[in-house]
C-alpha cells in the first residue's frame, strides 16, 4: 500500500513537473518571438554563440579537414576517362580564354576606329588586314574588302588613330592600300597651327617628309598634320600626323620637315576605308588643339611636351573637337 | 539515481559538444544531424520507465541556444516526446530491435513536424517546405543515429528492458 501511493505522489509530482516545463517552454517561446531582436532571450542566445564559438571554430577545422578528405577520396577514385574529360575540357577553356582575349583587343581597335569616325564624322568600311607585303620596296597592305563591297581605288584608309594609306587596287573582295610610308605615296597635306599647305611623301626609309612648305612659315615640332583635300585624292580633314623634327639648313629655303603618323603601321589589324567626311565635323577647319600633340605616336609623344599653348578662343565646334580628341588621344 | 543523474549529465554535454564539432562536417543534404536530439530520444527509449523530463527539458533548451531557434522550441517538443514515447516503449518493449527502430523514427519524427509547426508558427519557416527539406530528412538521419546509440547502450550501457512481447530480442542478438 505505502508503495503504491509513493508510486501515485510519484506519478502526480511528475505530470506537475511536465506541466510546469511545457508552460514554461511556451512562455519561452512567446517571448522570444515578442522581443525583437534586442531582447533578453535573443541576448542569452547570442551570448551562448560566443561562448561556443572556440568549439565551433574547431568544428569548423573539423568539417574542412573532411572536405579535403573527401576532395582527395574523389580524385583518387576518379576513373581515367573523368581525368581526360577534364583534360579536354581544360584545354577547351584555355582555347576559349585565348580567343576571348582576342575577341577582346579586336574590339578595343574597333572602338577606336570608331571613335575616330564619330570624332571626325567618317564614314566608311571597317576591314580587317589579311596581308602584308614581303618586302622592303613597297609598303603595301592587303584588306579584306574588295570591289563587291563597295571598295574603290583612290579611297582614303584610316587606322585607329589616323590616316595610313590610299586604296591603290581592288579586287572582288580584297583591297591593296599603298601606306603613307611607300615611296611612291603622295598626300596634300595642311599643318592645322598655321593652314600652311604642303605635300607629304613617304620614303624608303619608312618616313614621311613634308615638303613644298615654304620658308616663311613657322613649323614647330607638335604640329598637327591634316589633309588638305586638294588635289581630290584624299578627302579634307584626316588627320595624319605629328611634325617630330624640322631640319633648317642655313641658307636653304626649303626645310626637311619629318611627320610621324598618328597610326604605326606595324601591328594594324583593322582599318577602315572612308567614303565621305561629314561638313561638320572636319579636323582642317578646326582651330589648333592644345592636347592634340599627345598622341600615341611615340615620337609624337617626345616632342609634344615642346608645344607652346594656342589661342583659347576656339569657337563651340572647336572647343567640342578638343574635349573629343583629348578624350581620343588618351584612349589612343 | 544519482548516478543516472551524472549519466545523464555526461550524455548531455557529450552530446552538445558533438553537436558544435561535428554535426556541420556531418551534413548530408539538406540534413545535418542533431546529436541532442539523438541523445534525448536514446535516454527515452533505453529508459521507458523513468521520465526524464528536466533532461528533455534542458537539452531542448540547449539546443535552441546553439542552433539559432526559437528558445523553447526544441524543449517543448521534446518534453512532449518524453512524455509519450517512454509510455508506449513500456507498452510495446524496447527488446525487440526493428520495434525500436520504428518508435525511435515515429517519435523523432512527431518531434520534428512539432518543431516544423513552431517555426511556421512564428513564421521563419513554410510548413511544408520545412517538412519536406528539414523535418524528413533530418527525421530518418537523427532516427538512424538513435538507433546505433540505442543497440550500442542497450548491448552494452545496460540499457533496462521493459519487457512487452517480443520475438526477436536484444538476447538474441550477438555481436561477434
Amino acid at each position: 500500500m505505502p508503495l503504491r501511493f509513493n508510486e501515485r505522489e510519484s506519478a502526480i509530482s511528475g505530470n506537475f513537473l511536465l506541466i510546469v516545463l511545457l508552460v514554461v517552454s511556451l512562455v519561452l517561446a512567446a517571448v522570444y518571438s515578442a522581443e525583437g531582436e534586442g531582447g533578453p532571450l535573443h541576448a542569452v542566445q547570442s551570448a551562448a554563440g560566443v561562448v561556443t564559438s572556440p568549439i565551433r571554430t574547431a568544428g569548423a577545422g573539423i568539417q574542412s579537414a573532411q572536405t579535403a578528405a573527401q576532395t582527395t577520396l574523389d580524385d583518387l577514385k576518379a576513373d581515367p576517362n573523368t581525368i581526360s574529360d577534364l583534360k579536354a575540357q581544360n584545354e577547351e577553356l584555355r582555347q576559349m580564354v585565348s580567343e576571348l582575349e582576342e575577341y577582346r583587343q579586336e574590339a578595343e581597335r574597333l572602338q577606336g576606329i570608331q571613335k575616330l569616325s564619330d570624332t571626325y564624322g567618317i564614314e566608311g568600311f571597317t576591314c580587317h588586314v589579311i596581308g602584308v607585303t614581303g618586302e622592303s620596296w613597297n609598303r603595301v597592305l592587303t584588306i579584306d574588302k574588295g570591289s563587291d563591297d563597295g571598295i574603290s581605288v583612290g579611297l582614303p584608309v584610316m587606322g585607329t588613330s589616323g590616316l595610313v594609306g590610299q586604296v591603290k587596287s581592288v579586287t572582288n573582295t580584297t583591297a591593296e592600300v599603298r601606306l603613307l610610308q611607300d615611296s611612291a605615296s603622295g598626300v596634300a597635306v595642311l599643318i592645322q597651327s598655321s593652314r600652311a599647305e604642303g605635300l607629304l611623301k613617304g620614303n624608303i626609309d619608312g618616313l614621311l617628309y613634308l615638303e613644298d612648305v615654304s620658308a616663311d612659315v613657322d613649323v614647330k615640332v607638335g604640329d598637327v598634320v591634316v589633309t588638305s583635300g586638294v588635289g581630290g585624292g584624299y578627302f579634307r580633314g584626316l588627320i595624319v600626323g605629328t611634325v617630330v623634327r624640322v631640319e633648317n639648313s642655313n641658307g636653304q629655303a626649303i626645310r626637311q620637315i619629318v611627320v610621324a603618323p598618328n597610326d604605326a603601321v606595324s601591328g594594324l589589324e583593322e582599318v577602315m576605308v572612308v567614303t565621305s567626311v561629314s561638313a561638320k565635323k572636319n579636323a582642317a577647319d578646326a582651330e589648333p588643339k592644345e592636347e592634340s600633340a599627345e598622341s600615341d605616336s611615340k615620337k609624337a609623344s617626345e616632342s609634344s611636351e615642346e608645344e607652346t599653348n594656342t589661342d583659347e578662343s576656339a569657337d563651340e565646334s572647336s572647343e567640342e573637337e578638343s574635349v573629343e580628341d583629348e578624350e581620343y588621344d588618351e584612349e589612343g | 539515481m544519482s548516478a543516472d543523474r551524472t549519466m545523464l549529465a555526461i550524455v548531455g554535454v557529450v552530446a552538445a559538444i558533438l553537436q558544435l564539432l561535428l554535426a556541420p562536417a556531418l551534413t548530408f543534404g539538406d540534413a545535418m544531424p542533431s546529436f541532442i536530439v539523438v541523445a534525448a530520444f536514446a535516454v527515452m527509449v533505453l529508459f521507458p520507465d523513468e521520465r526524464h523530463y528536466v533532461f528533455a527539458f534542458v537539452m531542448g533548451i540547449v539546443a535552441d541556444l546553439v542552433g539559432q531557434s526559437p528558445v523553447g522550441s526544441t524543449a517543448f517538443c521534446l518534453l512532449v516526446c518524453s512524455f509519450a514515447l517512454p509510455m508506449i516503449v513500456e507498452a510495446v518493449g524496447n527488446e525487440n530491435p526493428f520495434m525500436a527502430a520504428l518508435l525511435i523514427f515515429a517519435g523523432i519524427l512527431v518531434m520534428q513536424v512539432l518543431f516544423c509547426i513552431f517555426l511556421a508558427v512564428f513564421g521563419i519557416l513554410g510548413f511544408i517546405d520545412g517538412l519536406a527539406h528539414v523535418a524528413i530528412p533530418c527525421a530518418i538521419y537523427d532516427a538512424v543515429i538513435t538507433f546505433i546509440v540505442y543497440l550500442v547502450g542497450f548491448r552494452f550501457g545496460g540499457g533496462r528492458s521493459s519487457g512487452g512481447s517480443s520475438g526477436m530480442t536484444m538476447q538474441n542478438i550477438r555481436f561477434n
